[in-house]
């Protein structure tokens, strides 16, 4: 058999190993339920959400670090050296396979799960926000950068303890980084949080990175096999390209003195404080679209415009109930943005709502509306 | 007495390297997270948190026995040397989260509180449900590997307990009031996962089945000596 015909069985063989076992099936079906029950009660913004799925990604890249460490030290466990010693195959072809096969079985999994996240919120109501596929593409992402971790890891490291130790300094420095300043900035995999109305995150960047650094970890897991001039030309080269693509990202993401802005005692939050790149967006003239619906004007801001009817359903139970006389002073309904109301004018003409709504209304309108329809409700609520 | 014979060999079977390895990793993170400055209260939480998971992943390595299959009849019943390494692991694990909570007290910023008796008892069931993950992957491959199951059990766990929603959550803050109903139920699901790692750590149904030959009458004959 040739070698290349030997790489492409191994590697078959070590994708239908990963494809049939429980362990990566099982971690995506539990990151889906998870995250599909703790977000069912809002209704979707697609801003947010893929970075929401990215962080529950996280549990198949630790199921992915886990197989692929497995995989990649198989031949150091119980009798194998001496068993594989006279085959054909050597370490090298055994760790691409392992590498090849973990990377491509982790992305295709995660890829399904995020896709189907997606089509799943998608029918949740309407959707609102911009949707960056950047951003899906990175959580995606993430878990074949923790399969090449731990098939690194493997080679190196093959101690079972390797890939818990590896799974908590990640999760750790993650938590850490939360507000997006901490150790590790966007070199890890995945950065945690985001509002609607932060700017906007450098996910192109980010995507350039895991794939480098995906690289890097193959060829640091070949590297072990000895020095050979092509697997050190591919690592220096992914580290050339994964290091100032890291560097640009934590440069140019949102976080530090940009988000929390130093206030001393009394200062009030102005609109000077807000950061540059969304003042406009969110607190100018034009930042938002009105609309008139029967007696009520609504502003919202243009991504969210898909939510007015929704607002109206929980406005107009109460429209109809005020006597005829006061239907013309009504105030505007007008969206503000989570993180930087406190900058913009606020005055009895407006009534407030947020970037975030829950799905499960319809429950207290219909029982708002059977009160009003009650005789003598409306009498007794003009009486006033 | 017989646990007191068995406690060196037992000692000297077990696998310290990965407890030992996430002892140092343990202790390092929590003096070395922002180092200089006194630690928040939120931060010293989440991080004993995040700790006692990794203590009962490492621990789950205790439980693993390569020699099990082969252990067949002993004088000693199963359950007392796996209990054994159960109890050494938990001791080991325990006596580091003392140790990284002790080192997290101290340089808490002043006026700050962590709620250490309910925190010991959140920690506790970490390991306990490692143990008890590890404990019944071993009874289906003996081995190191299944230490691992110990790890995925517990990021299992986890994640579920995170999402759930309902009228107590389960890793409250220590300002919050319902912290202690919250413990008294922690309390409760450790009593539970100890209950459970009794059986888990039982005898192994054996593997020999004596064939059984029917002959015509439909009653059968024991199988040949040879």
């Amino acid at each position: 058999m040739t070698s290349s015909a030997r790489l492409r069985a191994l590697v078959a063989f070590e994708t239908r190993r990963l494809l049939r076992g429980p362990l990566l099936w099982g971690a995506a079906a539990l990151c889906l339920v998870l995250r599909l029950y703790a977000v069912r009660e809002w209704l979707p913004d697609l801003t947010v959400d893929p970075v929401s799925m990215s962080g529950a990604m996280l549990l198949l890249a630790a199921a992915a670090m886990l197989a692929a460490h497995l995989a990649a030290s198989r031949d150091t466990r119980e009798g194998m050296p001496e068993t594989l010693g006279p085959l054909p195959g050597r370490a090298p072809e055994r760790t691409v396979a392992a590498v090849v096969a973990a990377v491509a079985a982790g992305t295709g999994i995660a890829a399904l799960t995020m896709a189907l996240y997606l089509v799943a919120r998608l029918a949740m109501g309407p959707v609102a926000g911009t949707f960056d596929p950047y951003e899906a593409l990175a959580g995606v992402l993430a878990v074949p950068f923790a399969a090449g971790l731990g098939a690194a890891l493997g080679r190196w490291a093959p101690w079972p303890v390797a890939v818990p130790a590896a799974a908590f300094l990640l999760g750790v420095f993650t938590w850490l980084n939360g507000n997006q300043s901490g150790y590790g900035g966007w070199f890890l995999p995945v950065v945690l949080f985001h509002g609607p109305d932060w700017p906007a995150r450098p996910s192109g960047p980010h995507v350039l990175y895991l794939v480098a650094a995906v690289a890097l970890f193959a060829a640091a897991a070949l590297l072990r096999h000895g020095i050979r001039p092509a697997r050190l030309a591919a690592a220096v080269t992914a580290v050339a390209v994964a290091v100032p693509t890291g560097a640009a990202a934590t440069a140019a993401a949102p976080g530090g003195e940009e988000m929390n802005p130093p206030l001393t005692r009394g200062m009030e939050f102005t609109a000077r404080l807000v950061p540059a790149r969304v003042r406009d967006r969110y607190l100018g003239p034009d930042s938002r679209r009105c609309e008139k619906r029967g007696a009520v004007t609504y502003c919202a801001f243009p991504r969210y415009v898909s939510w007015v009817p929704l607002w109206a359903s929980a406005v107009e139970p109460v429209v109809e109930a005020l006597p005829p006389a006061a239907r013309g002073r009504l105030p505007v309904v007008r969206q503000y943005s989570d993180s930087w109301w406190m900058a913009d004018d606020h005055d009895e003409r407006f009534i407030g709502t947020f970037m975030v709504w829950s799905r499960a209304g319809a429950a207290e309108l219909g029982y708002a509306r059977e009160l009003l329809a009650t005789p003598g409700a409306r009498e007794r609520i003009w009486a006033h | 007495m017989l646990v007191i014979r068995l406690l060196r060999p037992v000692l000297r079977a077990t696998h310290w390297t990965p407890l030992a390895v996430a002892a140092a990793l343990a202790l390092l993170m929590i003096s070395a997270v922002d180092a200089g400055a006194a630690l928040g209260w939120g931060t010293a939480l989440t991080l004993l948190r995040m700790t006692a998971v990794l203590l009962g992943a490492a621990a789950a390595f205790t439980v693993s026995d390569a020699m099990d299959a082969d252990t067949g009849a002993t004088p000693v019943p199963r359950r007392v040397r796996q209990g054994l390494r159960c109890a050494l692991g938990a001791l080991g694990a325990g006596l580091t989260w003392a140790a990284a909570c002790a080192i997290a007290v101290a340089r808490l910023r002043a006026g700050d509180e962590l709620r250490v008796p309910g925190m010991a008892v959140e920690a506790a069931v970490c390991v306990a449900v490692g143990l008890l993950s590890a404990s019944v992957a071993a009874r289906l491959h003996p081995g190191r590997v299944a230490g691992l199951a110990g790890m995925g059990g517990l990021l299992a766990v986890v994640s579920v307990s995170l999402v759930a929603r309902g009228p107590y959550w389960p890793w409250p803050y220590p300002r919050e009031d319902d912290w202690e109903e919250v413990h008294h139920g922690w309390l409760a699901a450790l009593v539970v996962v100890v209950a459970l790692l009794g059986p888990a750590c039982g005898d192994l149904r054996s593997r020999i089945r004596r064939p059984v030959r029917r002959g015509r009458c439909g009653r059968g004959r024991p199988a040949p000596r040879w």
